[in-house]
C-alpha cells in the first residue's frame, strides 16, 4: 500500500517535470518564433522602403514625362502641331471670370 | 559506521551520491547566478547593452516644395553613397591588386579619377565616402565586384523633376540635403523636420530585431510647401524670356507674374537659368533669382509712379498742358533730352510718349520730401518681405543727399535702383485702386499627415494713392498702350495698362552713363478695368536694339495672351466688337 503510494506520488513528480519541461520549450519556441517574426518584419519593411522608393522614383519619372517643356516638344516636332494663326482664331466676347 | 553502511548500501548509495553532486553543482550554479544576476546585475546589463542593442537614427524624409496645384516641384527620394573601410580594404588585398584591379575597377565604374579612389582606399581610415549618392545601376554594378570593404548606405537625394522650371525660385540643396539656395534655404529647418531613434538588438550573426517599430509607423519627416507659383505660367514665362533673351543677344532677362488684388507671384523666372538636379561650373553663376536679390534703374516705368504722387497731389491733371521744350531742356546746369522731339502735350501725353522732360518739371512742383514719401509709400527703399533669401533693398538716398539734379533725375527712374519685385508690386497697386500688397509665394505649409499648419493670405500693406487717383492712371496706362511707346503690349480682347522703360545703365569705368548699355523694361496689367495679372519684363543689355517698347512690349503680349487664354478670362465684349 505504502510502495504504491510511493509511486503515485512519483508519477506526479514526473508529469510536473515534463509539463515545466513543456513549458520552458514553448517560452523558448515562442521567443524564436518572435526572434524570427521580427527578422520577417525587419525584412518586409525594408521591402516596403525599397518599393516606395522605386515608386517615388517612377513619380518622378512621370513628372519628367508630363513636363510642359517636353510635352511642347513632342507636339511640335513629332506630331507637327503648330499654334493657331491669326486668322484661325475668331475671339468671341463673353463674361469675363 | 552503521550510517556510512546505510549510505553505501548497495541499493541506495549511487542515488544518494548522485544526488548529493547534483545538489552541490546546482548550488555551486545558483551561487554563480547570485553572483552574475544579482551582485554584477548593472554591469553586465551595461555590456549587453552595448554589445546587442542597436539604436539606428533614422534621418527624416525632406518635406517637398509643390505649386500651387499641387504640382510636385521638388522630392527627396534614398539613393545609394558608396563608402570604404580602408582598413578592411587594405588588409585584404596587396599595394599590388589595389593599384591594377580594385583602384581601376572603382574609379571605372565610379567615373572617378583612379589616383583619387587609391587615395582615399589607403586613407587609413575606418570609414571614407568614395562617391556619394551614386545612380542605382552604379551601385548595383559595385555590387556585383564584390569588394570586401565596400559599403553602401543609402541617403535622401533631392530631385527635381521639372528641371530647371522655377528653380532660382525654389534653389537646391548641397550633398548633405542642407537648403542652399532659393526656397530651400529660407526654410531649410522646416523641411528638414526631426531625427528619430530607432531601437532593435543585434543577434549573434549580426542580424537587426526590430524591437520599436515606432519610426515605421510613423516616419520622420519634414513639413512641406504648397507655393503660389503656378507650373504652367511658370512655363509660359520661362520659354518667352528664353526666347526674348535670344532673339536680342541679352546678357540676361527676368519676368515676374503677380495676382494684381492679392500680391501672389504666379511666376517668377529669371535668364539664364539652371538646372538644380546637375548644378555645373558653367552654371554656378546662375543660381541668384535675381527677381529679389539684384536692382536695377528702372527708367521710364518709374513715370508711374511720379504720375501717381503728383496726381494725387492734385499738382498736375489728365489734360493739363506742358511744354517740353523740343526735346532738350536744361534742368540744374545738366540737360535732360527726350528720345523724340515734343511741343506742348497734355500731361496724358506726357506719359504716353515718355517725355523725360515732362515728367521732370511735373517732379519740380511736387519737391524733394513729397516725391521721396511717394517713392517709400510705394515700397521702394526697403525689403518686401517675401518669403525668399537674399532680398535687396534697393537703393534710395534720403532727400537730404539729393543733388539739385536728382529730384528731375529720380522723377524718370534714374539715381535709383529698384528690385524687380519692388516693381512689380507698386504697378500691382495701382491697378489694385490705390491699395498696395504685401507680395508672397508661399501659400500654405503642411505637415507630414498633410494638415495644414499655417496658411498664407493676401495682406494688405498700405493704401498709396487714392482709388479716384488710381483709376485716372489707369486711364493714363491704357493710353500708353492704345496711341503712346506701349502698343506693341496690347492683347487682342483686352485693355492692358502699361508702362515702356529704357534705361543707360550705369557704367562705373566712364563715370557716367553708358551709351550701349540698356536696361529694357515693360510693366503692365491686364484686363486694365479688372486686373487679374500685373507683368514685368525686364531684358538686360538687349543687342541691336534697346527699346523697352520694342523688346519687351512684344513679350509682355505674348504672355499675357497665354495667362489670359490659361486663365479662362474671356475677351472684352466692347473690344472685340471695336475689331
Amino acid at each position: 500500500m505504502a510502495n504504491r503510494r510511493k509511486k503515485d506520488s512519483s508519477h506526479i513528480y514526473i508529469v510536473y517535470i515534463v509539463m515545466l519541461c513543456v513549458a520552458l520549450f514553448f517560452y523558448v519556441w515562442q521567443r524564436a518564433q518572435a526572434a524570427k517574426l521580427s527578422y520577417d518584419i525587419t525584412g518586409y519593411k525594408s521591402k516596403v522602403d525599397e518599393l516606395r522608393n522605386i515608386n517615388k522614383h517612377l513619380q518622378v519619372d512621370i513628372q519628367k514625362l508630363r513636363s510642359l517643356e517636353r510635352i511642347e516638344k513632342v507636339a511640335s516636332e513629332s506630331l507637327h502641331m503648330h499654334k493657331p494663326s491669326k486668322d484661325e482664331v475668331i475671339m468671341l466676347p463673353g463674361v469675363s471670370k | 559506521m552503521r550510517s556510512l553502511r546505510r549510505v553505501f548500501l548497495p541499493d541506495k548509495g549511487p542515488i544518494i551520491f548522485c544526488t548529493l553532486l547534483l545538489v552541490t553543482i546546482f548550488g555551486l550554479l545558483m551561487v554563480r547566478l547570485y553572483f552574475l544576476q544579482v551582485l554584477r546585475y548593472d554591469e553586465y546589463c551595461s555590456i549587453k547593452q552595448d554589445q546587442n542593442v542597436v539604436v539606428r537614427k533614422i534621418e527624416p524624409e525632406r518635406g517637398e516644395i509643390y505649386d500651387r496645384n499641387g504640382k510636385e516641384l521638388a522630392v527627396s527620394i534614398e539613393v545609394p553613397s558608396v563608402g570604404v573601410d580602408s582598413n578592411m580594404i587594405s588588409g585584404l588585398y596587396t599595394e599590388q591588386e589595389l593599384a591594377n584591379n580594385l583602384g581601376i575597377e572603382l574609379a571605372e565604374v565610379l567615373d572617378m579619377d583612379e589616383s583619387l579612389v587609391l587615395r582615399r582606399i589607403k586613407s587609413g581610415r575606418k570609414f571614407i565616402w568614395l562617391k556619394r549618392q551614386v545612380d542605382e545601376n552604379i551601385a548595383k554594378r559595385i555590387r556585383d565586384l564584390d569588394i570586401k570593404g565596400v559599403v553602401f548606405k543609402k541617403e535622401g537625394k533631392r530631385f527635381y523633376p521639372l528641371g530647371k522650371l522655377a528653380s532660382q525660385v525654389m534653389g537646391f540643396v548641397n550633398i548633405d540635403h542642407e537648403g542652399s539656395e532659393g526656397i530651400e534655404r529660407f526654410l531649410n529647418k522646416d523641411f528638414h523636420g526631426e531625427m528619430i531613434q530607432m531601437v532593435g538588438e543585434r543577434d549573434g550573426k549580426g542580424r537587426f530585431i526590430l524591437k520599436d517599430d515606432k519610426a515605421y509607423k510613423n516616419p520622420p519627416k519634414g513639413n512641406s510647401i504648397f507655393l503660389t507659383i503656378d507650373s504652367k505660367i511658370q512655363y509660359f514665362v520661362e520659354r518667352e524670356l528664353e526666347q526674348v533673351c535670344k532673339k536680342y543677344n541679352a546678357k540676361g532677362g527676368t519676368i515676374i507674374v503677380q495676382e494684381t488684388s492679392t500680391g501672389e507671384i504666379l511666376a517668377m523666372a529669371n535668364w539664364p537659368t539652371f538646372d538644380p538636379n546637375n548644378i555645373t561650373e558653367e552654371t554656378q553663376g546662375f543660381i541668384k533669382n535675381r527677381a529679389v536679390t539684384d536692382v536695377y534703374e528702372p527708367g521710364s516705368t518709374f513715370k508711374i509712379i511720379t504720375a501717381a504722387a503728383a496726381l494725387e497731389e492734385g499738382l498736375v491733371t489728365r489734360e493739363d498742358k506742358i511744354f517740353c521744350e523740343e526735346g532738350r531742356y536744361v534742368f540744374a546746369g545738366k540737360p535732360i533730352r527726350d528720345h523724340e522731339k515734343q511741343g506742348w502735350l497734355t500731361f496724358k501725353e506726357v506719359i504716353e510718349k515718355s517725355s523725360n522732360i515732362g515728367v521732370a518739371k511735373v517732379s519740380e512742383k511736387l519737391g524733394k520730401e513729397k516725391m521721396f514719401s511717394y517713392v517709400t509709400n510705394f515700397g521702394f527703399g526697403s525689403k518686401t518681405k517675401i518669403q525668399l533669401p537674399f532680398e535687396a533693398d534697393g537703393f534710395l538716398k534720403n532727400p537730404r543727399n539729393w543733388s539739385k539734379i536728382s529730384l528731375s533725375r529720380i522723377s524718370f527712374g534714374q539715381e535709383i535702383s529698384v528690385t524687380p519685385l519692388q516693381m512689380v508690386s507698386a504697378v500691382s497697386a495701382v491697378g489694385n485702386r490705390g491699395k498696395l500688397m504685401h507680395p508672397y509665394i508661399i501659400k500654405f505649409r503642411k505637415d507630414k499627415k498633410g494638415n495644414i499648419i499655417e496658411e498664407f493670405s493676401p495682406q494688405l500693406r498700405r493704401r498709396v494713392i487714392s482709388e479716384n487717383t488710381a483709376l485716372i492712371l489707369n486711364d493714363i496706362l491704357k493710353g500708353v498702350v492704345e496711341n503712346g511707346t506701349g502698343k506693341a503690349a496690347a492683347v487682342e480682347g483686352y485693355a492692358v495698362a502699361g508702362k515702356t522703360g529704357t534705361a543707360q545703365k550705369y557704367d562705373p569705368e566712364i563715370g557716367t552713363y553708358s551709351p550701349d548699355k540698356h536696361v529694357s523694361s515693360f510693366v503692365g496689367y491686364l484686363p486694365a478695368d479688372n486686373p487679374r495679372v500685373t507683368i514685368l519684363v525686364i531684358v538686360d543689355e538687349p543687342q541691336e536694339i534697346h527699346w523697352g517698347s520694342a523688346v519687351c512690349a512684344p513679350a509682355f503680349a505674348s504672355i499675357a495672351k497665354e495667362i489670359m487664354r490659361y486663365l479662362n478670362i474671356s475677351p472684352e465684349l466692347d473690344l472685340v466688337m471695336a475689331k
